[in-house]
């Protein structure tokens, strides 16, 4: 298979990561082994677990629990869409983002295409924008 | 300010299985949401099951990649999805009646706005 493939990163913490400090996080190396190929579709960080909430309807009643420890022993702290020719490759631009040091990186194929939307290019648009606000 | 949020379907072995009756047209009137005068469209990403997830990390220089059954995960990643909503009440709202709420559980997590990055944004589309 030759088509290039989509995967969701997603970056949690691990008890056994190394701590995180500012000098040691690269990411900016890493974005720039990604941007400029077309490797990112769309990356986030994500605020802390007491910020999350967790939505299930059983038997036609709404609950909503906070903070969903139990669920999840570790958290997440950020997600990226990156095209991929395989999986391998997926793991191997994921074992470069600083996060495969401080915690851990999950990689997960999607299946088919990305799903395209507004929001998701909106949200590029405005990220770029910043980038070229900062710069 | 609109916020927005990272939204997580996962399973969950004790919830009901799909039901097309109920589920279908609950799937049927997400997916033709259209949310604020800009209109989200639903985007939901569907990620492949656990047998083809890696987990990777890097220690000590080393890196790590390890594949199933990823014991500290009870449950898996049905799919992602990127949403906008007023606050949390209202994201909570509504994915209260996406399906996955009944035959899973959907984790909601605000995405960090940087202070700095806020500010830039709102120079920029002054």
């Amino acid at each position: 298979m030759t088509d290039i493939q989509q995967y969701l990163l997603l970056f949690t913490d691990a008890p056994d990561g190394e701590p995180y400090s500012r000098e040691a996080d690269d990411i900016a190396d890493w974005l720039a082994s990604t941007d400029p190929f077309g490797i990112r579709i769309i990356g986030e960080r994500l605020t802390p677990r007491e910020d999350a909430r967790l939505v299930t309807k059983r038997a036609g009643e709404v609950f909503v629990t906070d903070a969903p420890v139990a669920e999840f022993k570790e958290w997440f702290a950020g997600f990226d869409l990156i095209n991929a020719p395989d999986l391998d490759t997926a793991v191997e631009i994921g074992s470069r983002h600083p996060c495969a040091r401080f915690g851990r990186v999950l990689v997960l194929p999607l299946m088919g295409a990305v799903q395209s939307s507004r929001l998701l290019e909106a949200t590029i648009a405005s990220r770029q924008a910043q980038a070229a606000a900062t710069a | 300010m609109k916020q927005r949020f990272l939204v997580l379907h996962v399973t969950d072995a004790a919830a009901p299985d799909w039901d097309d009756a109920i589920d279908q047209p609950a799937m049927d009137a997400w997916l033709a949401l259209r949310v604020g005068p800009d209109g989200w469209e639903p985007n939901g990403q569907r990620v492949t099951d656990r047998a083809s997830a890696r987990d990777v990390s890097v220690r000590d220089g080393e890196v790590i990649v390890s594949d199933a059954p990823f014991p500290e995960f009870k449950e898996w990643f049905m799919g992602s999805e990127w949403i906008e909503a007023d606050d949390m009440d209202h994201a909570v709202a509504l994915l209260a009646k996406h399906p996955s709420a009944r035959f899973g559980r959907v984790v909601i997590i605000p995405a960090y706005e940087d202070p700095a990055n806020a500010e830039a944004t709102r120079k920029e589309t002054a």
